[in-house]
């Protein structure tokens, strides 16, 4: 199907010569002023791949239209290429500060004509097309990701001793760490807005692999479990990563990869005390180390019932122990926030 | 010779042809479909109205629209128009459209 561009010119032989010009690569729609060009956009939305618009008209000039679509957002998706008169370089800097993305002089070159109508087009294509196929991606992420949650939330509740809330704090709890890390330490370690929104999509599943656990060790407190049964539990990261393997096909591979790593290295520490690969130090990827201590002081204030100021506390001077000092120090400066996500996602208990 | 007797007239016939591309038979058709432009009516109109504003429209529509045919000598004296108007000068010389404007017409109309 051919791409179809708008001609606005109250010259009825400048929109021939146009018409002419652009109908062999293009379906052509006529308006002879600027109103009548409103009403063809208003009517064919998105449909149009670009309108030539000439600057002179009587009714409604083209800096008139122009304003326009830049109020109801049409110039967003719509390119326009303005047709001004040959001696006015300051038309042309007025269109372009306008919004227009390109001009043409008249009379007219053809061969210019085509020719910059056709880059702009394809351009407005690209970058059209690369917008949607980002929507889609989002959404196709969020859509999944919210069936999982909501599946797996329910499994993992009756399953295991995680709750839902347990689940959506911990995530939040991520996300105020690595944004502060973000914006204020000068070692980004590679995070972005987008990674740490993935990152926090995929904490949701950092105790997945405790399904594969038999339930009788999962309602075992800790303090409880033989040394046998302590190390059948631990396999729950390992496992987890059983489950999140055959993902791997996904599209989204940042999704997947932080799955895993979450789900893998959530139990390990900065001393390199911890579980499943004994890693030391920035060798466990910062998701998750920042999943850790987020599930740390969950665990903390909810099961183990302390105090806001205890659990700070206790992580602080667990300092190079279990957490990396520059996610520890983060956290005493992000407590707060931490308490307040506490306070609004409580326990609703099963 | 054709060419010569459209050049004589003010129609730039390489340069017009030029930006049609080469293309002969559009070049043609474009320089015909000019005979019915109504700008020039709409001049003489509004003049004779005293709507400076239509005017100056019709004055400029016919400026480009000549350029675009390759007519420069027309185009030429409707951009001098254009220009007095704007500074609001009132001793442009619409003689000079209208003279202009009959050659390349009469040219036209003998073509083949």
């Amino acid at each position: 199907m051919k791409e179809k561009v708008l001609i606005v010119d109250d010259a009825e032989l400048n929109r021939a010569v146009l018409e002419e010009l652009l109908s062999p690569e293009y379906d052509t729609v006529c308006a002879c002023g600027g109103r009548e060009a409103i009403e063809i956009m208003d009517r064919e939305r998105d449909n149009l791949a670009l309108v030539l618009l000439d600057v002179m008209m009587p009714d409604m000039n083209g800096y008139e239209v122009l304003e326009s679509m830049n109020f109801n957002g049409t110039l967003k998706r719509t390119p326009v290429i303005m047709v001004t008169a040959a001696d006015s370089a300051e038309d042309e800097e007025k269109c372009l500060r306008m919004g227009a993305m390109d001009f043409v002089r008249k009379p007219y070159v053809t061969d210019v004509v085509k020719r910059r109508v056709k880059n702009v087009v394809e351009l407005y294509r690209y970058q059209n097309g690369l917008e949607e196929v980002l929507e889609q991606k989002a959404e196709t992420l969020s859509n999944v990701n919210e069936i999982i949650v909501a599946v797996l939330t329910s499994v993992l509740e009756t399953k295991t001793a995680e709750s839902r809330e347990h689940i959506q704090r911990v995530r939040l709890y991520t996300r105020e760490l690595l944004k502060f890390v973000y914006e204020h330490s000068d070692d980004k370690n590679g995070l972005t807005p987008q990674t740490i929104e993935t990152i926090c999509i995929a904490s949701v599943l950092h105790d997945i692999g405790e399904l594969l656990i038999p339930e009788a060790i999962l309602r075992k407190n800790s303090s409880e479990l033989t040394d046998e049964e302590q190390l059948v539990w631990q396999q729950h990261t390992v496992k987890g990563c059983q489950l999140i393997e055959p993902l791997r096909n996904i599209e989204n591979k940042d999704y997947i990869r932080y799955c895993y790593n979450i789900c893998r290295y959530h139990h390990e520490k900065w001393d390199g005390s911890g579980f499943p690969d004994r890693l030391v130090g920035d060798d466990i990827p910062i998701c998750a180390q920042a999943v850790a201590l987020a599930h740390d002081y969950d665990r903390l204030v909810v099961s183990k019932g302390y105090s806001h100021e205890q659990a700070v506390e206790r992580i602080h001077d667990g300092l190079f122990h279990s957490f990396s000092p520059v996610l520890v120090e983060t956290f005493q400066l992000v407590a707060d926030n931490f308490r307040t996500i506490l306070a609004r996602n409580p326990e609703q208990g099963k | 010779m054709e060419m010569e007797t459209l050049n004589r007239a003010g129609i730039n016939y390489k340069d017009g042809l030029r930006r049609m591309s080469g293309n002969e038979a559009l070049y043609r058709k474009f320089l015909k479909k000019f005979l019915q432009d109504e700008s020039i009516v709409r001049l003489k109109d509004c003049l004779s109205e005293g709507d400076m504003e239509g005017v100056y429209e019709a004055v400029h529509t016919l400026k480009g629209t000549s350029g675009t045919l390759g007519m420069y000598d027309l185009a030429d004296s409707c951009d001098a128009m254009c220009k007095k108007i704007r500074n609001q000068e009132a001793d442009f010389d619409v003689n000079a459209i209208y003279s202009r404007y009959d050659a390349v017409v009469k040219a036209i109309g003998d073509m083949e």
